[in-house]
């Protein structure tokens, strides 16, 4: 009977939560009148929402479960890699928003290919960025759907398709009227959501073990590496170094992340995002990280040792054996959200490179309605592809992923950063620092990526790109006076 | 409590709160400090407004 009755809770969340995001779909609609409005809220988006939506669509469910899953092996060292997203968040808003979202509105760049394109006047560039975010950001999209899917049926107890498709359907309805106006507005309510909901799992698990230093000594007592930080040249010290590195300051060059603090209305409004994204980017991740680490000493009292489980099925079974319903269904709800508020942005950006970087110019004449609608087209084909495929996945899917923002970052990131601080940056080196960053981050993983080495493919990949960008700008550039 | 003392006692590089001295240094404090910034730019930029 009590199953009974969480179920039918569970369902009356979800639907009241299809029937608020139907809602923020439709007011997106009546706002979007152009195609500017669709793709960068027509540089009309305040603070406030930006800000809440930055770290929304930064954390997935993927850290509410399967992070914090390992977190919970790794114990309270996994705290560092959330706490310097808080610095990734200033980095993002303090030093790149001001020139980024100016040169964006100069150059009317309505995506992250279409702007590098503009800046450095060359179309290969764009034909080239927009195909390795079509290659890379599909699969991730798709892996989305699935942990959010995986996370769904092992909550409530209905199909894993069951739970993909109606995420997609949701994420269809509201970014296809309403673009990103629906997008970030969506994202502000989920943000908020997911939110309380970690701050209540983590605030519950350090009152089950008794308040916040009894809990650090219980976990001592259990396993002193849990409260340590791990040993030099280790496996975890690697993975916690090299994951600080990609989910930080990765980050900054992830063209979903761009789009979101590239497209603020005004300079106040970014100084408002700033600190909200900033409090948000610390907040978010320390409680998802730390119940990771608490929920370990919690089952233990259950009799269940983590250290025998996969890391995915840790959280969900935290879920199910520790936490009053209450608790499990707010939980559920923050999965949703912070699910879909990172899959609307990846869908949103990839429907608006698909169309605008790599269809229109395909098609000598396209009129901005018809690419409107052709966007809208794209953006319904793409969620409900990408359900489709999290139902029925192929093995490459797993291969893609598990690199695509090392593989983003360090192709995208010496580009995008020499575009802002480096005057004389030009096409030669865009597009050499573009491959050289690709070629290494590819080779990296291929041949040198932990466990071979301690270091990650983010590294190389980054440090090419910035350099070759710089050199091969430096190099054949007109000469200076 | 006295437990942590004793923890402590024993593992030279944990908190009196029951963390590594490394996680805080290495990880809390850049977060807090990135936090503090945040706010001391946006609160500039009010007064700034404001005159």
């Amino acid at each position: 009977m009590s199953d009974l009755m969480d179920s039918a809770l569970y369902i009356v969340v979800i639907v009241f939560y299809m029937v608020a995001l139907a809602a923020v779909g439709w007011l997106g609609k009546k706002k979007v009148s152009s195609i500017s409005d669709w793709y960068v809220g027509g540089f009309k988006i305040g603070g406030v929402v930006m800000g809440v939506a930055f770290f929304a669509t930064y954390f997935s469910a993927v850290l509410m479960i399967g992070f914090a899953g390992s977190a919970s092996k790794w114990g309270m060292s996994a705290t560092v890699i959330g706490m310097w997203h808080a610095v990734s968040a200033v980095i993002a808003f303090a030093v790149l928003a001001p020139s980024l979202s100016k040169a964006f509105r100069e150059l009317n760049a309505m995506t992250f290919s279409e702007f590098l394109s503009l800046r450095y006047g060359s179309k290969t560039l764009r034909y080239a960025s927009a195909l390795i975010i079509a290659i890379f950001i599909i699969p991730y999209t798709v892996s989305a759907f699935i942990a959010m899917g995986s996370a769904i049926s092992t909550i409530v107890g209905t199909p894993f398709w069951m739970g993909v498709l109606v995420a997609g359907a949701i994420i269809a309805v509201y970014v296809f009227s309403g673009g990103l106006f629906s997008a970030t507005l969506a994202e502000f309510i989920q943000g908020i959501v997911m939110t309380i909901a970690v701050v209540a799992v983590w605030v519950f698990s350090y009152s089950l073990l008794g308040g916040f230093v009894q809990a650090h000594e219980t976990m001592a007592a259990i396993d002193i590496r849990s409260v340590t930080f791990p040993a030099f040249g280790t496996n975890t010290w690697s993975v916690i170094i090299g994951l600080t590195a990609v989910m930080g300051f990765g980050m900054l060059a992830q063209p979903q992340m761009v789009l979101r603090y590239a497209t603020i209305s005004s300079r106040m409004n970014i100084k408002r995002a700033l600190l909200i994204a900033t409090f948000g980017s610390l907040l978010f991740p320390l409680a998802a990280y730390s119940y990771g680490a608490l929920s370990r000493p919690i089952l233990a009292k259950f009799g269940i040792d983590v250290m025998t489980l996969k890391d995915d099925l840790i959280v969900p079974l935290f879920v199910k054996t520790a936490f009053p319903p209450w608790l499990s269904v707010l939980f559920l709800a923050g999965i949703m959200c912070a699910a879909t508020s990172t899959i609307d942005a990846l869908i949103h950006m990839t429907a608006g490179t698909l169309t605008r970087d790599l269809v229109r110019p395909a098609s000598k004449i396209m009129s901005d309605k018809t690419q409107l609608r052709m966007t809208k087209l794209i953006s319904l084909i793409l969620s409900l592809g990408c359900c489709i495929i999290a139902i029925y996945p192929p093995g490459l899917i797993y291969q893609l992923t598990a690199y695509t923002w090392q593989v983003l970052s360090s192709s995208f990131m010496g580009p995008l950063v020499m575009a802002l601080f480096y005057r004389r940056a030009n096409k030669y080196g865009a597009l050499a620092g573009m491959v050289a960053g690709f070629a290494s981050a590819q080779l990296w993983y291929l041949f040198l990526a932990p466990p071979a080495t301690p270091i990650y493919p983010f590294f190389p990949g980054v440090a090419a790109s910035l350099i070759v960008t710089y050199l091969v700008s430096r190099f054949t550039g007109p000469k200076q006076a | 409590m006295i437990e942590m003392l004793g923890l402590v006692a024993q593992y030279s590089n944990l908190s009196p709160i029951g963390i590594d001295w490394w996680i805080i240094l290495g990880g809390w404090v850049p977060g807090f400090l990135g936090l503090a910034l945040a706010f001391v730019i946006w609160a500039r930029s009010r007064r700034d407004d404001d005159e």
